[in-house]
């Protein structure tokens, strides 16, 4: 793809006789967010191993910024939080992060106030000076993930960002990775929390037994898009031509109105939402509930990696 | 960036009080040995039967050059040891994903922590022989042939291990790689032995095995070159050149014989470098 940040072009990796990836072909335009699912063994780590340099592919390429991704220039602007990662316990949160601000090329005037911006970032602004054998499983992983934007990545690869965080972590790891992808940061989350992926990802890509079976919007793999359900006083013939404008309306067997958004409004299920009550108030129904819904990643997710050879 | 990784090598070993405790333990052992040499020189003064000062200066520096061999076998000892998880233990632990993904050649990584190890292997065995030299001065008046020679071998020496240490490191687990060098000094050791045997014996082909042995582990070989160096300059050891002991010589080691050690240790050093730049993280 021209002008991508990440392309892999049929990967392949063979560890003796086993095949851990069997021509994966992917690429990740600037700003946008990806999700590598796949069921564990699927050939995802390996997939994000090649992609930072850690694995030679048996064959195919893998490029970063127009680079070989084996090539430290293309790891410039790259950050990278491994899934299974450890710092030396004897420094602190600061000296682990001026370690890799040091590494990733962030000057020495710049570092002090850099440290403390992203240990804030991540929630350890208060922790910074204590030792990291002192971490919880949880700070470590924030401060897994401040090493890995320290350098001001454009591109982010988080395997596993989440996997030791609490609900209120992985809520504020959520909204640091929105931040980071609002501010133009590409971001590939390989993450087996499939809510996660759903609120973050524009595509994901979906990996089992070393292939890419699906690559597309989380509506594609869904199969449809965002729904609202919306529960009415009363229901008539005349709602269903007053919410048909929003995509296709259906009347479920509890008598609850379902709409199925269709373009422009899949795009943007909370204006969508609005606009809907605004409509049932405005008539003679009564507006009782309204929920945003989307057909489940996960039902899909499950449904796809568990048919075929599986 | 400046160092960032060799600097991070040394701290390691602050930070987990590696120096500290290391620092502790070898100044005992200089205590012990002062006590020791003091003690054995003070004997050796009363005994009438080594009448001439020639005499008594030949049995205080074979105890010096003793006490220098106990604290290069400690300094081999803590090279092996600071080398054996260098690679290893870094890459099971997960450390190293995050560092060498980083924008600078993996080659670097490799060096920088070479030169980490190197530099506390270097600095311990510089230490720890001044410190018995300075006991030894102040016990029996005793001053090295060539202080000069026997610290630069003596570096070489440990310099040698950490780098055959950090190779095996690349491929074999923490407890592997050390067991592996500690057979490799443990050969090398046996080779200096057996070629001892085979010059006391006149048995050519047991000093063949010996030189064989040194050319392909030659940290015995290089203690033995630094013990050379040790030895007073004009103190008596035997007109044949190889003293009766096994571990010392008296022989000016051959330049050849240091040049290999080197080139072998360099040699050695790019073959890491190599392999872990080749090997899958």
């Amino acid at each position: 793809m021209s002008g991508a940040v990440l392309d892999a072009d049929r990967l392949t990796k063979a560890y003796g006789r086993t095949i851990a990836l069997r021509g994966v072909t992917l690429t990740v335009a600037p700003g946008e967010a990806v999700g590598l699912l796949g069921p564990n063994g699927a050939g995802k780590t390996t997939a994000v191993k090649i992609l930072t340099g850690l694995v030679r592919p048996s064959s195919g390429t893998a490029t970063l910024f127009g680079r070989p991704a084996g090539d430290p220039r293309a790891r410039q602007r790259l950050g990278y939080l491994p899934e299974l990662f450890r710092f030396p316990d004897w420094m602190t949160g600061e000296q682990v992060v001026a370690f890799h601000a040091d590494l990733a090329g962030v000057s020495r005037t710049d570092r002090p106030a850099r440290v403390a911006e992203v240990l804030e970032m991540v929630g350890l602004g208060a922790r910074g000076r204590d030792r990291v054998g002192g971490y919880s499983k949880g700070m470590s992983q924030r401060l897994g993930l401040a090493q890995a934007i320290v350098g001001r990545p454009e591109l982010l690869l988080l395997d596993e960002p989440t996997s030791a965080l609490d609900p209120v972590g992985r809520r504020d790891v959520r909204e640091l990775v929105s931040q980071l992808k609002a501010d133009g940061v590409a971001v590939v989350l390989n993450s087996h929390l499939l809510t996660e992926v759903e609120r973050v990802c524009d595509r994901v890509i979906v990996i089992d037994k070393g292939h890419v079976k699906f690559s597309g919007t989380l509506d594609e793999l869904t199969g449809e898009g965002p729904r609202l359900h919306v529960t009415v006083g009363r229901l008539d013939d005349d709602l269903r031509p007053a919410l048909a404008e929003f995509g296709r309306v259906a009347v479920t067997a509890s008598g609850d109105v379902q709409i199925t958004l269709g373009p422009p409004w899949d795009d943007v299920p909370d204006e969508a939402a609005e606009q809907v009550a605004a409509a049932v108030t405005r008539g003679p129904w009564g507006l009782r509930g309204l929920v945003v819904s989307r057909a489940s990643l996960e039902d899909a997710f499950v449904a796809m990696v568990s048919g075929g050879d599986r | 960036m400046r160092l960032a990784i060799y600097r991070a090598t040394l701290g390691e070993a602050f930070g987990r009080k590696i120096v500290l405790w290391g620092w502790i333990a070898s100044a005992l052992l200089v205590g012990l040995f002062g006590l020791g040499l003091a003690f054995l020189y003070d004997r050796v003064r009363q005994d009438d039967s080594l009448t001439t000062l020639a005499q008594r200066v030949l049995v205080g520096g074979i105890l010096t050059i003793l006490g220098l061999y106990v604290g290069s076998f400690l300094s081999a000892f803590l090279a092996m040891m600071l080398a054996a998880g260098s690679v290893s233990t870094e890459i099971d632990s997960g450390v190293l994903q995050a560092v060498v993904v980083r924008p600078q050649p993996r080659w670097r990584w490799y060096l920088e922590r070479w030169f980490g190890l190197v530099t506390m292997a270097v600095v311990y065995v510089v230490v720890m022989t001044l410190a018995i030299l300075l006991v030894a001065k102040l016990v029996s008046g005793y001053e090295p042939g060539s202080l000069f020679g026997l610290l630069a071998i003596l570096a070489l020496q440990v310099t040698l291990l950490v780098t055959v240490g950090m190779l095996l490191s690349c491929r074999l687990s923490s407890v592997a790689t050390g067991v592996v060098l500690f057979l490799y000094f443990g050969i090398a050791w046996m080779g200096g032995f057996i070629g001892w045997i085979g010059g006391l014996a006149e048995k050519p082909e047991l000093t063949t095995i010996g030189t064989v042995v040194s050319l392909v582990a030659p940290s015995d070989a290089l203690w033995k070159a630094a013990s050379s160096y040790a030895i007073p300059l004009g103190m008596p050891m035997g007109s044949t050149g190889q003293a009766d002991l096994p571990f010392l010589s008296t022989l000016a080691p051959s330049p050849w014989f240091l040049g290999w050690a080197g080139l072998l240790t360099l040699g050695l050093l790019a073959l890491g470098i190599r392999a872990f730049s080749r090997r899958d993280l």
